[in-house]
């Protein structure tokens, strides 16, 4: 070789080629990765998903309740009820005429006077038993959702 | 799962980053950490900073990704990206585009100049040679007296192994510009390392 030789292009290039890679300190990726903010509109909401049981419990809290608020207060339940309809259909029909609440008030008065509405103890000590349960389940579920769904660090 | 992403394309691990999984922003950082880091250290010459740079270059890339056009080659984008960082810190530095990299060239040219006489009377062909740390450091340092543009087409072009297309978009040039660079930066190189013939 002679010292004073220009090096050709494909030993310069094969000398470039030949360069050490460098590369990064360890943890380059996790500091980069703290300052990125990818884009929150892409970011999918996180499903809260209701467990069955809080489903269950709920709605057996809601069926021991409206049956207990039927037993309790059923002839005025009914009577607000059946005025209701009455006053709607008058409204729907427009007829001062038609006169529904005459037709129903015979078969409520039949319905009231037979003590369908008079709750026994026993009835009464089973849907409270129904209303508990149903609550503990409820709450019981629900609070471990709400543990579940507390913000984690990404 | 690693194994899945690796075999995504960039586009897709775009996509799934702007979909908000972090796996696709982590697996674009491990395959371009290492080339974004070399391009910047290769502008500025120092370690920390390229590092810094390169730091900043990923964030404002994995922050603005939708702004990302798929018709250019992602590693295009981030090359782009990187080489605008460096030439800003470069241009905040010094306003001497000269001498840019001043008093660690003038350091490491006296270390050239004794490392290839070293090489020269050894015997030993360049490619063994450059196993030894001297002899890098002396072909560093020979292209850090390049200007900064000639520097970054040689880092992308024989380091990186970009086609002179990708290099033209990565730096923003014309393609014929890109080959003019490479052509002086190269008969710059063959004069500074003449004696490692």
């Amino acid at each position: 070789m002679r010292p004073d030789r220009p090096l050709s292009d494909a030993e310069l290039e094969a000398l470039l080629r030949a360069l050490p890679r460098e590369a990064p300190t360890t943890g380059f990726a996790d500091r980069v990765m703290a300052q990125v903010r990818l884009p929150a509109a892409a970011v999918a909401p996180a499903r809260v998903r209701i467990p069955w049981r809080a489903l269950l419990g709920v709605l057996t809290l809601d069926l021991a309740l409206a049956a207990a608020l039927l037993i309790g207060f059923g002839d005025e339940l009914l009577r607000v009820l059946v005025g209701s309809v009455h006053g709607l259909a008058k409204l729907a029909v427009g007829l001062g005429s038609f006169d529904l609440g005459t037709a129903w008030e015979p078969i409520l008065t039949r319905l009231l006077s037979s003590g369908a509405f008079v709750p026994s103890a026993t009835t009464l000590s089973t849907l409270l038993l129904l209303g508990a349960t149903g609550a503990l389940l409820a709450i019981a579920t629900l609070g471990r959702l709400a543990r579940g769904a507390a913000p984690s660090s990404r | 799962m690693h194994a899945d992403l690796s075999e995504l394309t960039d586009v897709d691990l775009v996509r799934l980053a702007l979909a908000g999984r972090d796996a696709g922003a982590r697996a674009l950082l491990s395959r371009y950490e290492r080339p974004v880091f070399a391009l910047v250290l290769r502008m500025v010459g120092d370690r920390e900073v390229a590092e810094e740079l390169a730091q900043d270059t990923f964030v404002r890339a994995l922050n603005r990704l939708d702004t990302y056009r798929t018709e250019l080659k992602f590693s295009s984008w981030l090359f782009r990206i990187a080489n605008n960082a460096a030439i800003d810190h470069l241009r905040r530095r010094t306003p001497d585009t000269i001498s840019l990299d001043g008093d660690r060239g003038a350091a490491s040219l006296e270390a050239a100049a004794e490392g290839a006489i070293q090489v020269a009377d050894g015997g030993p062909s360049p490619l063994d040679a450059l196993e030894a740390s001297e002899l890098g450091e002396t072909i560093a340092a020979a292209i850090a007296q390049l200007r900064p543009a000639y520097r970054a087409c040689v880092q992308l072009r024989f380091i990186e192994d970009q086609s002179y297309e990708e290099i033209a978009v990565a730096l923003d040039l014309p393609i014929g510009t890109v080959k003019t660079h490479l052509h002086r930066a190269k008969q710059e190189l063959q004069g500074l390392l003449q004696g490692l013939a």
